[in-house]
């Protein structure tokens, strides 16, 4: 590749990149209006409800219901391009042998497709209104279990980031230590979700201050918090990165691609 | 600036001089207060149940032993005395921290064995996380703690590997603070749980 | 080793410790010469109260005297300082006014 084509390349990765950091905000506003004002599912229904009274929730909201979900199917897909930049940063910091940033990614993965799937059991609820109401509530509780309980690679994908985060050793980090121990936080408070199989009321229920609210909150502050980051870092010339290039391009070298470069006399 | 320096150092630094000095890092610090508000909440989260059936939570609370409460509580206080021994050790130069440590693991051990001896006998008297809400609370919340004891008998036993090294350096230092700290807040949380599940009438 | 005790024990930590396993004693007595009586509601009400703020006040040394908060920039130790006042208010007044 010759310098521009070098440059012009290095042009189109940073417009990437910075959409894909903007994703976040996307498909949080994507996903949530849709979702609170359209589906009304959140603040979700509560697990003691009869099995007539969701029925009925479900019948009488069906249209906000399937296109608020569909519209929250869509803006959480957008969370894809959001961890893959993550990953891309990860990678800055480990090098090319290190496994966090495939650990994250995979987790985002799935993540990502849990979304889309409970979505789709949300549709398949609202089709047939004429069908048992306890069938309607067994849909629905998968939907919530999904949204609370599945944690483990939730929580992988938060260490891994964590673990980045704490292993940035570059003067300009991408994370600084308390954003490191954020995502930490995000983890651990994601675990709370578990308890909510034990639960139809109460803190730990899915609807409950520590199955929902507190995940949930931490969830978002923490994404916000990294996205503000990787938006912040691509703003430099320089990506943060304390290398110099030329203005309008970012570069998305490793410290140690860089080094190399410079040794070979670039 | 402290953080840069050695044990060695640090123990000729006179007090007078001492410029505000954050224990470990601030970052750990985050996670300590995330941690101590989500109790926080919890603990309100109890009382506002207690408030809907103070009479029913009564008759549940008297099931519960107030005597390993207690002793768990002076055990954690030892431990908590046990740490902060260390620290001085290491500070001003003195011997055997490492032996602090282990006395505080030993206690982290002890809490653990009189929390599953209580947990036992309560299962073997049929009662669990969902015979009523008082004992959902009971066993979730002291079941938390002693999530949190198990990460903190973790962070100790770094803190016994670094207590071995003769000098400790800026950043090695700074660890220690942190698992202290952390440790400090086990104890903490305890101070409230105990008197909360099983004083409070 | 009595004199390198010594060295090690000789700070206020140790007496603050003495004073929190004293308050535990305390508030142990105070929870528990209470279970045999039923029905005195008041009593009761008054010693939760008491037992409640003696937690708190230990939690303060414990974050003062232990965690070295005393020590720290005034930010952190406010932070900690309202935590203690704050949820201590607050589970006062649920207790209280529930």
């Amino acid at each position: 590749m010759s310098h521009q084509e070098m440059d012009s390349q290095a042009v189109v990765n940073r417009r990437v990149w910075l959409l894909s950091a903007w994703s976040w905000p996307m498909a949080l506003v994507g996903f949530a209006i849709p979702f609170i004002v359209g589906a009304k599912l959140a603040p979700p229904p509560a697990p003691g409800w009869s099995a007539e009274e969701l029925g009925n929730f479900f019948a009488s909201n069906a249209t906000g219901l399937r296109t608020g979900v569909l519209c929250a199917m869509f803006a959480s897909a957008l969370l894809l391009p959001f961890f893959a930049v993550v990953s891309a940063e990860i990678k800055k910091i480990e090098g090319p042998w290190g496994l966090l940033g495939q650990i994250q990614f995979g987790g985002a993965i799935i993540l990502v497709t849990i979304f889309q799937l409970i979505c789709l059991f949300w549709l398949t609820a609202s089709y047939r209104p004429e069908i048992s109401p306890e069938i309607t509530r067994m849909l629905n509780d998968f939907c919530w279990f999904c949204w609370s309980s599945f944690i483990p690679t939730y929580m992988l994908q938060f260490f891994a980031m964590a673990v980045a985060g704490f292993m940035d050793k570059r003067t300009n980090p991408l994370w600084p230590r308390w954003a490191a121990y954020l995502n930490l936080w995000v983890a651990v408070t994601g675990a709370g979700g578990v308890m909510a199989v034990f639960f139809k009321a109460g803190p730990f229920a899915w609807n409950g201050i520590l199955g929902f609210w507190i995940p949930v909150a931490l969830f978002v502050i923490g994404m916000s918090v990294t996205s503000y980051l990787i938006i912040d870092r691509a703003k430099h010339v320089d990506g943060g990165d304390g290398h110099t290039t030329k203005p309008g391009t970012l570069d998305l070298r490793t410290p140690r691609e860089s080094a190399v470069r410079a040794g070979a006399g670039q | 600036m402290t953080s840069t320096m050695t044990s060695t150092m640090r123990r000729r630094t006179p007090k007078i001089a001492r410029a505000p000095h954050i224990p470990g890092e601030s970052g750990v610090w985050l996670f300590i207060f995330g941690d101590m508000i989500v109790f926080a909440i919890l603990f309100l989260t109890y009382l506002i149940y207690r408030s809907e059936d103070v009479s029913g939570f009564a008759d549940a609370q008297g099931l519960l032993n107030q005597n390993f409460g207690a002793l768990n509580t002076v055990v954690l206080l030892v431990s908590s005395l046990f740490v902060v021994f260390a620290g001085r050790c290491i500070r001003l130069g003195l011997p055997n921290a490492h032996l602090w440590i282990a006395g505080a693991i030993g206690c982290g051990l002890i809490f653990s064995i009189l929390k599953f001896v209580e947990y036992g006998g309560k299962l073997a008297d049929g009662i669990s996380l969902s015979t009523n809400e008082f004992f959902m609370f009971y066993f979730v919340l002291t079941g938390l703690h002693w999530f949190h004891l198990l990460i903190g008998v973790a962070a100790l036993a770094g803190m016994y590997r670094l207590s071995l090294k003769s000098e400790l350096s800026g950043s090695q230092l700074s660890y220690f603070e942190c698992g202290a700290s952390f440790w400090h807040m086990v104890d903490l949380l305890w101070i409230v749980i105990f008197p909360m599940l099983y004083l409070v009438r | 080793m009595t004199s390198t005790f010594a060295s090690v024990a000789r700070t206020r930590a140790t007496v603050v410790w003495f004073f929190l396993v004293l308050a535990t004693v305390i508030s142990w007595w105070l929870g528990t010469a209470g279970t045999n009586r039923d029905g005195v509601s008041h009593e009761h009400e008054l010693a939760g109260v008491a037992i409640l703020v003696i937690s708190f006040i230990k939690i303060w040394y414990i974050g003062m005297y232990f965690m070295e908060l005393k020590h720290a920039p005034f930010w952190l130790r406010s932070m900690f300082d309202v935590w203690c006042v704050g949820v201590c208010a607050g589970m006062l007044g649920v207790f209280l006014w529930l």
